[in-house]
């Protein structure tokens, strides 16, 4: 892409047409999960924002992919952190994941969704940068470089920061005790 | 604890969200072409337009008042030993859905967030979150919610607390930061200041715009960003200075001067993504350099938001800062 300040407008359109048909999709899937509904609002405003910003894009530097979701990760950690992020997200998920379990019987189905549920909370408990690292790993499928170039951090402590929070996650999640955890709401 | 495989089957099986329909695809297209279009480019896209259910923050015009009583010192506040650093802020919370017979209904509710930081990082930190139940009805009532359903809309009443090491914002959480790290040598990033984080921020204002601006921020995003860190422990004058000074070197920020506060001081009143539609203000202690507040008004209808009128307050999220004696304990 030429996303420069010299391009014209009908270039610049040209361009983030593109981009936005290669990745409008991933972006919303990935959006989706973190925000629900609003990931149709954000999505519009990743491309805006990217608009916006376009001479700060360096394609030397960063793909446009990982350029992309550093915005929409922005957005969203400021959508969630306006509405008492964790507080929600620790309700949305659960809450579905909740739903869920009373439709699935099979024993290890039910383990499977008292998982889904502890990590849930356990991941609202995170803080942004760890969040952001986990999920842009493993919902929106960037690798390491990627993550570096989306959220402007080295590759190395994306990798050492993805490992010691999955080994937080493997041992925090399972002593989560949804009962209580409900009960502070 | 859950080996790898299993931890990996865990973050697969939460909810998805929803599915990109065609009309939400083609609305974000539409704003993409209609941005393009623009011969200034302006975000006009507003953040508090939220999905159904999605809480963001509004308060009725002339309904907030900011009683900034931050201890306005006009040096750095010092927390000795024993001592915590205190904040507050008092938020209002929009949040919007429908009664369960399909009525519209807004609202917007209170969270009064306290955070005691130690003067030690590695000692422990308190973050208490009052859900007061506080709110008031922009569209519909307790009386319909109460006859044909939807109060779910609003946050029970509560508190929550957090405790644990490293603090860095009101945002802070138990098991956050890199926790194999001394508080004082984890990188920390914008949304979670920590003191190398802020040790390492260039005291030049145009370099610090140059950070400051990497990724696009708009409006009441970047004053949030902003406020994190002039109310952070760990930020002292001289990057409280500078981050205000870079913030004015966007051309969306208008200057405003001295702005008459709630109880009868001044603050230095900061316009940022005034597009129109609606426009984020951050009100800053011209002593301190600390935030006492910010807030974003609507300036136009919108006629999917008939609850809220032109000239409302839709964001309203009042700050304090200060030195408590004891953890838990609100300074006098």
């Amino acid at each position: 892409m030429t996303a420069t300040d010299e391009a014209s407008p009908a270039d610049d359109l040209a361009d983030f047409e593109r981009l936005f048909e290669a990745h409008a999709g991933d972006l919303h899937r990935y959006l989706g999960r973190l925000v629900g509904a609003m990931a149709d609002d954000l999505v519009g405003d990743t491309f805006v924002a990217a608009l916006k910003g376009r001479g700060g894009f360096d394609p030397a530097r960063a793909s446009a992919r990982a350029w992309l979701f550093g915005i929409a990760t922005n957005l969203a950690r400021n959508h969630l952190r306006r509405r008492k992020r964790e507080d929600a997200a620790t309700a949305r998920l659960r809450d579905a994941a909740l739903t869920e379990s009373h439709e699935n019987r099979v024993v290890d189905q039910m383990d499977a969704q008292l998982r889904a549920r502890q990590l849930a909370v356990a991941i609202a408990e995170l803080n942004a940068a760890d969040r952001d690292v986990l999920l842009l790993t493993s919902w929106a499928g960037l690798d390491a470089n990627e993550i570096a170039e989306a959220l402007g951090i080295p590759a190395g402590t994306v990798r050492s920061r993805l490992h010691r929070v999955r080994k937080h996650l493997r041992v925090a999640a399972p002593q989560i005790d949804l009962g209580s955890a409900d009960v502070d709401r | 604890m859950w080996t790898d495989e299993e931890l990996d089957q865990a973050l697969a099986d939460q909810p998805v969200g929803p599915a990109f329909s065609p009309e939400a695809r083609a609305r974000a297209l539409a704003a993409l072409r209609e941005e393009a279009a623009r011969p200034v480019r302006r975000s006009h896209r507003k953040w508090w337009v939220a999905a159904a259910a999605a809480a963001v923050v509004a308060i009725t015009a002339g309904a907030a008042v900011f009683l900034h009583g931050a201890p306005a010192a006009d040096d750095d506040l010092h927390v000795g030993q024993g001592q915590y650093f205190y904040s507050k802020q008092d938020l209002w919370t929009y949040v919007r859905g429908k009664t369960d017979t399909g009525k519209p209904i807004e609202a917007v509710q209170e969270t009064i967030t306290e955070a005691w930081f130690p003067a030690n990082p590695a000692d422990q930190y308190l973050i208490r979150i009052d859900h007061t139940g506080n709110h008031r009805w922009l569209a519909g009532s307790d009386v319909l919610v109460q006859a044909e359903g939807g109060g779910g809309i609003l946050a029970p009443a509560g508190v929550q607390e957090r405790r644990g090491t490293c603090g860095t914002s009101l945002e802070s959480a138990p098991g956050h930061g890199d926790q194999n790290m001394p508080c004082d040598q984890r990188p920390g990033s914008w949304d979670d200041p920590t003191p190398l984080f802020i040790a390492q921020l260039p005291r030049d204002p145009a370099e610090l715009h140059q950070q400051l601006y990497k990724y696009p921020r708009v409006g009441v995003d970047l004053i949030g960003t902003v406020t994190t860190i002039l109310n952070s422990p760990y930020a002292g004058r001289d990057v409280r200075s500078a981050l205000v000074k870079a913030m004015t070197m966007d051309p969306g920020t208008v200057d405003n001067g001295d702005s008459p506060t709630g109880d009868g001081r001044h603050g230095r009143t900061f316009t940022q993504g005034d597009d129109g539609f609606d426009r984020a203000e951050l009100l800053v202690d011209p002593q301190s350099e600390r935030s006492l507040g910010y807030w974003v008004d609507l300036t136009a209808d919108d006629p999917s938001h008939p609850g809220v009128q032109p000239g409302a307050e839709v964001v309203s999220a009042s700050e304090w800062v200060g030195v408590a004696p004891k953890i838990g304990v609100v300074p006098r």
